[in-house]
């Protein structure tokens, strides 16, 4: 990762910037929007993606203690899924998210509860927290 | 079936108060379908992305806006193995690829 890292120091014009967007895997709500109200059954556990987090965190740092880049600014926005039904969400979890998020079969049973109780039109949402951090490349 | 994204716009606020991607050159890591580039090229002079997916950056191609003013370019390549001279752009964006 610290390769790659460098490689972009090495792509960019002197002073030029890197700039690091990346979700952060912090158990998000899954989120169910009716007419009336905003439900929350209960959270995604994405700890299984911790680990990269922390990965990629350490190589930029790393690059950092190096010389080839210094952070200039860090900031975070909500990015937001939005699904029709909860199947349409669960099937694209199991086929994207695998890797790193688990929707608990608690979570996935309150679902079909509420959305039962609710009787109505609803959408599904999880918004996960991005982080964006430039860094400026610095002469060595 | 693929989620709405961001329909909100928040991603492309955030990513346009970055003067350094403003009338300037941009490569992207990580490109997969062009995405986020779609959201942002308009802003930059020209962009490049890159994917080690073939097929993500042959719908990034086939979904290149008709639209957009912007040069845009896709190549197949690696992280550590970039195609591209030194210091030849102003910004790179990890867009969720480190």
């Amino acid at each position: 990762m610290v390769d790659a890292l460098l490689e972009c120091w090495r792509v960019l014009e002197p002073g030029g910037t890197l700039i690091d967007l990346r979700p952060f895997h912090s158990n998000p709500a899954v989120e169910i929007i009716t007419a009336n109200e905003i439900l929350q059954p209960g959270n995604i556990n994405d700890e299984g993606g911790a680990a990269d987090d922390e990965a990629a965190n350490e190589a930029l740092a790393e690059t950092v203690r190096r010389g080839a880049f210094a952070l200039e600014m860090q900031d975070s926005f909500q990015f937001a899924n939005y699904w029709d039904t909860l199947q349409e969400m669960l099937d694209y979890a199991a086929e994207k998210w695998r890797d790193f998020s688990i929707i608990p079969a608690e979570t996935i049973e309150k679902s079909w509860r509420f959305i039962a109780d609710s009787d109505g039109p609803y959408q599904m949402r999880v918004r996960r927290k991005i982080n964006m951090a430039v860094y400026r490349k610095r002469p060595t | 079936m693929e989620p709405v994204r961001d329909p909100e716009g928040i991603e492309i606020e955030y990513l346009s108060r970055l003067e350094s991607i403003h009338e300037r050159k941009v490569l992207e890591i990580g490109c997969g379908n062009g995405r986020l580039i779609r959201r942002y090229a308009n802003f930059a002079s020209v962009v490049a992305g890159v994917d080690p997916d073939s097929e993500q950056l042959a719908e990034a191609l086939s979904t290149r806006s008709e639209s957009s003013k912007t040069p845009l370019f896709f190549a197949q390549a690696q992280a550590q193995d970039l195609p591209f001279s030194d210091r030849e752009f102003a910004s790179v964006i990890l867009g969720w690829s480190l």
